[in-house]
């Protein structure tokens, strides 16, 4: 080890002793009893005095040996531990990080000693005799701790990535020897994908890391403001990649800082409002859709709207009048402008405009965001939400018809088949999924991908969107990477990735996405435009009609005389070769032109006039038997309902262990008529088997927990099995021609891979058919 | 008076024969995987894949046509030359046609650019000529700064620069 590797080790194992000691004195200032903490500080003052002997570092050294002594009496109850003691002990980090920081700028300890030092010695000294010092007031230019400037990896991580060195060399030995030793290539593969997981896990960091100092930051400002604030913490195991968390650093101390000087109240207040006399700030962390979530909330008195609005009258940001009208969302937003600040005076704490500025900011520089709730006299909450760069997410790879795009799986709610015509509101289409009304969004190279033929849902917290695709290429775990710079529209993106063939591919942040498009996935209350209550409105003869917009397929302008008519008066429309019945008002329509509405049951209603479309109440039961006063006038709700077609394909059945993928693949089936059921490994299809059902088809996956794909084949071709004679079929995310042979030796009829959608119900229909 | 020897690379895109500093070039590889951008602004065309690092892609083409070039068609991509540069340890691939000399020239040998240049003055510290061929010498922080300002203010210096 060189000796720069040293003093690197050495700075960063001496800021986290400092920071624990920080940690354990606020513990013994609440608890001066705690004979743990006060073990625990006393143990890192003395291992930093070995050390620092141990380098050669004496000033430093001293400094330690001199927190030893005071410490000593404290363990060996000499002495109490008083709140002196604390403030001493804090002040005395504070100067061993000033000689630290010198340290690493020069790589030396300087000869002369600080005044500073002078005085936190001779203070530690008197306090050690038992008596109550001066205690030196902060250094001007007080150090603020740093992020270590080395990653500390467990050995375990270690241990592993070497142990997966050896194995990837014995399988490069075995390649070079039978080049077409598929097994070892796949070993091979899987040992890549083993390493990568390994060398990304070293890179990650506990996002406690981020607030291991602000315990000392809380309680040092809460006694500036006169206020009484505690720090609690949640969910800070939970990993973050060690880049961003550096830029998180800064943004958590603001808004924490914030709270304590805009939020929490002052004891007396809070005493006054029936709260408890110490207020609360709380860290949350957790994940979520993709990225990490981190809450910083207060127990104080929340945002004040009436001063927000009057500052932002005074800075000129709007006209009284714009200001009125502003919601509270609007209002909280401007927190974050340049500058903008409710306090009065500037002091050393707030009243700059500077923090909530730097917390944008900083999200910006990583793709994130930041959000803002509160609720008077109850407290508010900010929530950074920040993209998990450097991860492996499983992911969806789509065709767009132009570029590949990455779509995180947690984002994906399923695919679909794009209709020929979408109702429209306000010139979006809607596209019909599974009962509900969603929008269908546009990438930019969607004119290009004429060719477009189906959709991915995207979701959030139970919104849904839709964008076009060409295809699904593949569903693997990808390597988030960040985005390189000056791409432009980068917060549509949570980063970027490698696809197998080289190329780099986006990953799309469908929330943003979503939202830059106008559509709040992520918004919990409902859409404008929900699954109930939107109705065209259209007249049938004279009458005024309407009909659910989700039970909507079509609507069509054709010339009236295409139409005929049947002697009892039935009209009829040609499509293609086929007259379809329409449901017309006897009088019929004396116009050149008609319109005919396609219902989802394949129903088509014959109308002269479309009004257009407007929001009702919910009313979709029932066949044609209500009126509904809509845009102020009544209208005869008609169904689209219709009695539902038994499916024309047979039952099929589904035997995945991807809970992911059974849920994309069944409605694909549905849609192509089959009675779909799934079920997720052997055992339980078995148990079907068992209990008599039968089914025209049964599709298995290979490699399933349990029993394997090829050991269920087995069993049902064994004599007696009651589905013996029922068509087979493997599917399998990456069948060989190996794969195929033992698949049919064991008794698949048919092999397909899980992309491949088309070729899948193509065999399926012959299978089926062969049933 | 001190004498200022430059190195220069020299380099074609769309037709169009530029230096840039040597210092600048890291090195020059063909066939990286290269992905387009659905939209490309600013001269920022896509993505590239340099073992393992993702860098964002510039054609110099697209910033041409801001001073007058004529657009080239050609299609750039997977077979085109990626010239990787480095400014401030981040790395950028330029996407060229093919590669010139390394020049060492004076700085007489650069002459200013006026402000009729169109957009030179914004990109290029001046003119170098030989062999009676007038190339820009750019200058990467002033056009990376170019990109990034077109990117954020949407052509925002097409304006001032037909201005001067």
């Amino acid at each position: 080890m060189q000796i720069n590797d040293i003093l690197q080790d050495f700075l960063s194992e001496a800021e986290e002793r400092f920071s624990l000691l920080e940690t354990q004195l606020i513990v013994l200032e609440t608890h001066p009893d705690n004979a743990d903490a006060l073990a625990a500080v006393f143990r890192g003052a003395h291992s930093l005095k070995g050390t620092c002997g141990f380098l050669g570092f004496s000033r430093l050294g001293q400094l330690a040996h001199v927190i030893e002594d005071l410490l000593s009496r404290l363990r060996t109850h000499e002495q109490t531990v008083q709140r002196f003691h604390v403030d001493l002990l804090l002040r005395a980090l504070d100067v061993m990080r000033h000689v630290t920081a010198q340290i690493a700028k020069t790589q030396r300890e300087p000869a002369e000693r600080m005044p500073a030092e002078e005085k936190i010695i001779h203070a530690l000294r008197q306090a050690a005799a038992g008596h109550i010092p001066d205690i030196p007031q902060e250094h001007e230019d007080r150090i603020s701790p740093s992020s270590p400037p080395t990653v500390r990896v467990g050995a375990e991580v270690l241990d592993n990535l070497l142990a997966l060195g050896g194995e990837l060399a014995l399988a490069q030995a075995r390649l070079g020897q039978t080049a077409a030793d598929v097994v070892a290539t796949r070993h091979m593969a899987q040992l890549l994908t083993d390493m990568q997981a390994e060398i990304l896990h070293a890179r990650m960091q506990p996002v406690m890391e981020a607030w291991r100092n602000l315990p000392r930051m809380v309680r040092d400002i809460a006694a500036a403001a006169g206020v009484r604030a505690r720090l609690e913490t949640q969910g800070g195991e939970a990993q973050l990649d060690r880049h961003v968390l550096d830029i998180v650093r800064d943004p958590l101390a603001h808004l924490v800082r914030n709270c304590l000087s805009h939020g929490i109240e002052p004891a007396s207040v809070r005493l006054a409002a029936g709260k408890p006399e110490e207020g609360v700030i709380h860290i949350a962390a957790r994940t979520a859709e993709g990225r990490m979530l981190l809450s910083v909330s207060d127990d104080g008195r929340g945002l004040d709207f009436t001063a927000i609005r009057r500052r932002a009258e005074e800075n000129k940001m709007a006209s009284a009048a714009d200001l009125a009208a502003m919601d509270d969302a609007a209002l909280a937003g401007l927190l974050f402008h340049p500058g903008f600040s409710t306090a009065r005076q500037i002091d050393g704490l707030c009243g700059r405009g500077v923090g909530l500025d730097v917390v944008r900011t900083q999200m910006a520089l990583i793709g994130g965001t930041v959000d803002v709730q509160t609720r008077g006299n109850l407290g508010t909450v900010f929530t950074l939400s920040i993209p998990l760069t450097l991860a492996m997410i499983p992911a969806v790879v789509m065709w767009t018809g132009q570029v590949s795009l990455v779509l995180p799986r947690a984002s994906v709610a399923g695919f679909a088949r794009l209709p020929r015509h979408m109702p429209q509101v306000n010139k979006q289409p809607y596209f019909m999924w599974r009962g509900r009304h969603i929008p269908l969004l546009s990438l930019e190279q969607d004119d290009a991908a004429a060719e477009a033929q189906m959709v991915t849902i995207i979701s959030a917290n139970g919104r849904y969107a839709a964008i076009r695709m060409v295809k699904i290429v593949a569903m693997p775990q990808v390597l988030v990477k960040p985005l390189p710079p000056l791409l432009p529209d980068r917060a549509r993106y949570l980063g970027v990735t490698i696809l197998p063939d080289g190329a780099p591919a986006l990953i799309l942040d469908a929330r943003q996405w979503a939202l830059q498009h106008g559509v709040d996935i992520d918004e919990e209350v409902p859409a404008p435009v929900a699954p109930h209550g939107i109705y065209l409105v259209f007249y049938m003869a004279q009458h005024r009609c309407a009909l659910h917009l989700s039970g909507v397929r079509q609507i069509m302008r054709v010339p009236a005389k295409n139409l005929h008519r049947s002697r009892e008066g039935d009209v009829f429309w040609p499509q293609g070769d086929i007259l379809r019945p329409l449901c017309a008002a006897a009088d019929g329509s004396d116009k050149a032109q008609i319109y005919i509405i396609q219902t989802i049951s394949g129903e088509c209603v014959m109308c002269s006039e479309i009004e257009g479309i407007h929001a009702g109440p919910d009313h979709t039961s029932g066949t044609s038997v209500a009126s509904l006063i809509l845009a102020g006038r009544a209208a005869e709700l008609v169904s689209a309902a219709a009695p539902s077609s038994p499916p024309r394909g047979g039952r099929v059945l589904l035997v995945d262990d991807s809970e992911f993928f059974c849920g994309l693949l069944t409605p694909f089936l549905q849609d192509a008529g089959y009675d779909v059921t799934s079920v997720p490994d052997a055992a339980h299809a078995l148990a079907l088997c068992e209990q008599g059902q039968k089914f025209a088809l049964i599709i298995s996956d290979i490699e399933m927990p349990g029993m394997s794909g090829l050991d269920f084949a087995k069993r049902v071709r064994q004599n007696g099995s009651a589905w013996q004679a029922t068509p087979l079929m493997a599917l399998s995310a990456h069948a060989t021609r190996h794969d195929e042979t033992r698949g049919r030796a064991a008794g698949f009829d048919d092999f397909i891979t899980k992309f491949d959608r088309s070729g899948l119900l193509q065999k399926i229909a012959e299978l089926c058919g062969r049933s | 008076m001190n004498v200022t020897e430059h190195q220069l690379f020299g380099f074609h895109a769309g037709g169009q024969a530029a230096y840039l500093p040597l210092m600048h070039v890291r090195e020059i590889v063909r066939g990286l995987p290269f992905t387009p951008l659905a939209r490309r602004r600013g001269g920022v065309c896509g993505m590239v894949n340099l073992r393992g690092h993702i860098l964002t892609a510039i054609s110099p083409c697209q910033i041409w046509a801001d001073a007058g070039v004529p657009p080239d068609d050609a299609p750039w991509g997977q077979d085109s030359l990626n010239m990787i540069v480095v400014h401030a340890g981040t790395l950028y691939s330029f996407l060229i046609d093919r590669c010139g000399d390394v020049e060492m020239v004076l700085d007489k040998d650069i002459e200013p650019l006026t402000a009729q240049s169109g957009i030179w003055p914004v990109i290029a510290s001046g003119i170098c000529i030989k062999d009676g061929v007038a190339s820009p010498v750019l200058e990467i922080p002033a056009l990376l700064a170019y990109v990034e300002q077109d990117l954020t203010h949407g052509g925002l210096h097409h304006e001032k620069m037909s201005d001067c």
